[in-house]
């Protein structure tokens, strides 16, 4: 599972930037600010999306969670690492599908009112993003010409999926430290591995399945 | 507390407009290819063109129904493989000339969903095929993987 491993290689050096910027920001403070007065380290943001609960509640078949970390670098610059699980249930034609798996994106955004008021971010962003998904297929292939129904039972086939993303997005100050915000995403898919059995109708964190899908998040901020 | 409910106001109002016009783009619908069968293109021998069968009946042993019925200046064929069986006979019957050819396919079976919209299919992979020599001359496994992307998998050759 190379995918998996440089998958994982990535997330993991991110995670260490996003670690190691903070530290520099706030040393970086203490010096003299001389011609420009928006700091290196401007804030970070941890996020937690409300659409998947709220819709889950709703009745929906999709199950997630998903989660966002973020350090703002001259409040213009955005490097964000996202992470979300979930799991989906649909049937039609006669054919059941679940899956359950989670996902990751790394990316940055760039907030286009960098000189504006502090209380509004409003971003154009990019990720990479990879799921792993384990997906059943059930159901029963009818064949007219010979009048055969050969019922099926797939389980646990192993989907790889991985895809850039293009956002806008906006946050908005409510309250202290809290922001809300949307972001909308135009999902573009690179690769995915084939499976004989069928490819997964719906993967996590892309939505169904195809060469491109949107996605949208409301999500809640707390910034640092 | 007026800021903050004027601000939510303005968040909802952005989100509901972006997705009302987010969900007008989502396509539902097959797309794919449903059909599945052994595609079979008729070859001269000496010229290795691909030739035209002036009138071709097709049947299949252990079915009543017709596959191919008097077909004219049939070029190419496709040959459904029986989905719950690991083997299928055909009998190509050239009526012009009234003679017969039988061609035998062994092969294992795999169900695959094409997608939740199309539904599902058998895909096969041919083992061996057999085949009389009647009016045929020679027969070639182009492509042994059956399944619904309309490629060539056999090559008679008359």
């Amino acid at each position: 599972m190379p995918m998996k491993r440089i998958f994982v290689s990535c997330i993991s050096l991110l995670l260490l930037l996003l670690v190691a910027i903070p530290a520099v920001g706030a040393t970086k403070k203490r010096k003299p600010i001389t011609n420009d007065t928006i700091p290196l380290y401007s804030g970070m943001f941890v996020g937690f999306d409300l659409l998947r609960p709220i819709s889950m509640a709703l009745g929906d078949t999709y199950k997630g969670l998903e989660a966002s970390y973020e350090v703002g670098l001259k409040r213009r610059y955005y490097p964000i690492a996202e992470i979300g699980a979930g799991n989906y249930e649909y049937n039609k034609n006669n054919i059941d599908f679940k899956t359950n798996g989670m996902f990751g994106r790394i990316g940055v955004n760039y907030n286009m009112f960098s000189k504006a008021n502090n209380d509004y971010i409003g971003y154009l962003g990019i990720r990479y993003a990879y799921a792993y998904q384990k997906y059943d297929y059930a159901g029963i292939a009818i064949d007219g010409y010979w009048d055969t129904e050969m019922p099926f039972n797939h389980i646990g086939i192993l989907g790889h999926t991985h895809w850039a993303e293009f956002l806008i997005g906006i946050k908005v100050k409510l309250i202290h430290q809290f922001y809300m915000g949307w972001t909308f995403r135009l999902n573009m898919k690179i690769g995915e591995k084939k499976s004989s059995y069928g490819t997964p109708y719906y993967v996590p964190g892309f939505g169904k399945n195809g060469d491109k899908s949107q996605t949208v998040n409301f999500s809640l901020y707390y910034k640092f | 507390m007026g800021k903050v409910l004027r601000r939510f106001c303005l968040l909802m109002s952005i989100g509901f407009v972006t997705a009302t016009m987010l969900n007008g783009c989502d396509g539902e619908g097959c797309f794919e290819s449903t059909t599945v069968g052994v595609n079979v293109l008729f070859f001269d021998s000496a010229s290795m063109s691909q030739v035209a069968i002036s009138k071709l009946t097709v049947m299949a042993f252990d079915n009543d129904s017709v596959l191919i019925n008097q077909q004219s200046n049939a070029k190419n064929i496709q040959l459904i493989l029986r989905p719950d069986a690991l083997y299928s006979t055909f009998i190509l019957n050239y009526l012009d000339v009234d003679i017969q050819d039988t061609i035998y396919f062994k092969y294992t079976n795999h169900s695959t969903v094409i997608s939740m919209e199309c539904g599902c299919a058998t895909f096969s992979k041919i083992d061996s095929v057999a085949f009389t020599k009647h009016l045929i001359k020679s027969l070639i496994v182009r492509k042994n993987e059956v399944n619904n992307a309309n490629e060539e998998n056999i090559r008679i050759l008359y």
